[in-house]
């Protein structure tokens, strides 16, 4: 027989954005290519992050820039071109030397890991980086950061609703206190107050130093945070401007960025 | 805001009752009590040395959802090893079966520089493959091995435990003996799957491209499971050699690979217990009705399709209705 549990989700209020705990540096991409199979899916793209920047990397469905994030993080099948974190070039690590490096990815589509609790989810994030920082220090900053996550720690992580997962996709992503995190679509099927909460905690994780990397489809929240625009289009980077400039730009969104 | 919410409650209330702890408590218990009611002592420590097997397979296999075929090799490779250097050196059986569990563990490692640039039914194949190579070089090396006829000729000689003098060849001795070093590997297993090793496990049986992209080093932790798999494996193939004093070269047979799948998914891939009463139910059927017909392997696999069609999580995996250490 099976029972029941009622937990209330706890207010949001007072939220405490995780602070990076490994030590930042610039991104630089240079003349990075990604392959499925055949399909040449990132083609000769070349950008830079500098410390403690917001730079949303926009474009059409299958313009890359799902790839480009996964090449970054060392997950495609075939890829070639450099990449340097902090000065160490990266392109030849692995995926996890990479996490090591201080960088983090919340895929797209709340990709939590199945038949785990919230806490265990929370807990691979942190066996993934190598910091050993204290689990319960870890767990009692995490429930401070996500206090949506707090009264859930015990229960399956798939048993949440869609923007919980998502919410717990970025606190595994960030439990380690990375210094750049890579963010694909946080707002994919997510209730627009969950939106809110979770472009108001990107702020305060960039006003404490960290690095973000932000795919987004929706161009008006990613303008929100980002401090420049990096436009792709089938595969290829084909503009990169100032945020204000690109807001104003009504000819560049309607041509890169209209579905 | 508050928004409440209706979420159904963790599966597997049996799971929970008995957790890591009591889990390995019935495991203790299952095997300290089954030379007691089981009508022979050597058929319980076949059942041991078995369950054992099955324990050291189902870290890979239901903790970590990598499918092996050739986990033989381990087996086999720890029983070879305590017999030769018993045989060969003169080694005393307790230090020759440690080395025969380090032997295990080797073969393990093995598998994981050769295997583990593949995946799914391809790492499979290669283990098949790896665990043939173990076995041709059994019958190849025959002056060493003893061929067709296996390794014979090696005793395992009393010890001395606190002034107690205790005789290997004395079939409840010999049984007790084996369960203690069964005891360690199972308390050790235990303490593997609960750690956060065992963790990065689970989440690589639920979905390898999301623990990937977690950060873990998938390939690391694949090539430790083999490696501590192999260790257990290789133990139980040495504790093998001391329960027939001797070493059938089918201890490396590819169909001794086909019955650690067999007796994992019998009992309960992904559970603690289901293995070793995997591996009862299997040595149980077997004696059973290898005593009414010939044609026993027949039947069994009949009875083992029958509970892959109609309790694929296995007998225990069925009573405890969640798959946790």
């Amino acid at each position: 027989m099976s029972t029941v549990h009622t937990v209330l989700s706890a207010p949001t209020a007072g939220a405490v954005p995780p602070v990076p705990h490994t030590a930042g540096g610039a991104l630089v991409i240079d003349g990075l290519n990604a392959w499925y199979g055949r399909a040449h899916v990132v083609q000769d793209v070349g950008f830079a992050v500098a410390p403690g920047e917001a730079v949303a990397l926009l474009g059409r469905n299958g313009a890359g820039k799902t790839s480009t994030l996964r090449a970054i993080m060392g997950l495609m099948p075939r890829m070639s071109g450099t990449i340097s974190y902090a000065g160490c070039p990266l392109h030849r690590a692995p995926a996890h030397a990479r996490f090591h490096r201080g960088l983090a990815y919340v895929p797209e589509d709340r990709r939590i890991v199945p038949g785990l609790t919230v806490r265990e989810n929370i807990r691979l994030g942190l066996i993934a980086s190598r910091e050993r920082r204290d689990e319960d220090t870890v767990i009692a900053d995490i429930a401070r950061t996500f206090p949506r996550l707090r009264e859930r720690l015990d229960q399956m992580g798939t048993s949440m609703s869609g923007g919980e997962q998502q919410m717990l996709s970025i606190a595994r992503a960030v439990a380690a206190g990375p210094s750049l995190v890579l963010l694909d679509e946080p707002s994919e099927g997510v209730s627009p107050l969950l939106v809110d909460e979770m472009y108001e905690l990107f702020a305060g994780m960039k006003a404490a130093g960290t690095t973000l990397l932000l795919v987004e489809q929706e161009v008006e929240r990613a303008l929100e945070i980002a401090d420049r625009v990096c436009v792709l289009d089938q595969g290829r980077l084909v503009h990169v401007t100032s945020v204000d400039d690109f807001r104003t730009d009504a000819a560049a969104q309607a041509r890169w960025c209209a579905l | 805001m508050s928004v409440a919410q209706t979420v159904p409650a963790p599966t597997g209330l049996l799971a929970r009752r008995f957790g890591p702890v009591g889990s390995l408590a019935l495991a203790l218990v299952f095997l300290a009590v089954l030379p007691l009611v089981l009508p022979y002592t050597s058929l319980a420590g076949t059942v041991l040395v078995m369950g054992l097997f099955a324990a050291g397979y189902n870290l890979v296999f239901g903790y970590a959802g990598i499918l092996s075929l050739g986990h033989a090799a381990m087996f086999g490779g720890g029983a070879y090893t305590t017999g030769l250097l018993m045989l060969k050196l003169g080694l005393s059986w307790p230090l020759a079966v440690v080395a025969g569990a380090v032997a295990g563990a080797l073969v393990g490692i093995v598998f994981a520089a050769l295997a583990l640039r593949t995946r799914g039914i391809y790492f499979a194949m290669v283990t098949l493959a790896l665990g043939q190579c173990g076995y041709q070089l059994a019958i190849t090396f025959a002056d060493v091995t003893g061929g067709d006829n296996g390794l014979r000729g090696f005793v395992a000689a009393p010890i001395e435990i606190g002034g107690l003098v205790l005789d290997p060849a004395q079939p409840m001795v010999r049984y007790y003996l084996m369960f203690g070093f069964a005891a360690v590997a199972l308390a050790g297993l235990a303490r593997v799957l609960v750690s956060p090793f065992g963790m990065v496990l689970r989440a690589m049986r639920e979905n390898l491209p999301r623990a990937r992209a977690c950060g873990l080093d998938v390939r690391g932790a694949k090539a430790l499971a083999l490696a501590l798999s192999g260790l257990v494996c290789g133990l139980a193939g040495s504790l093998y050699a001391i329960h027939l004093s001797t070493v059938p070269v089918d201890t490396l047979g590819y169909h001794l690979s086909g019955q650690a799948v067999m007796m994992t998914l019998l009992g309960g891939m992904g559970t603690f217990f289901g293995p070793l009463l995997g591996a009862a139910l299997f040595v149980g059927a077997e004696h059973l009705v290898s005593d009414v017909t010939e044609y026993w392997q027949t039947v069994v696999g009949i009875l083992f399709i029958g509970f892959v069609l109609f309790c694929p999580k296995g007998v225990w995996g069925t009573f405890e209705g969640a798959r946790q250490p």
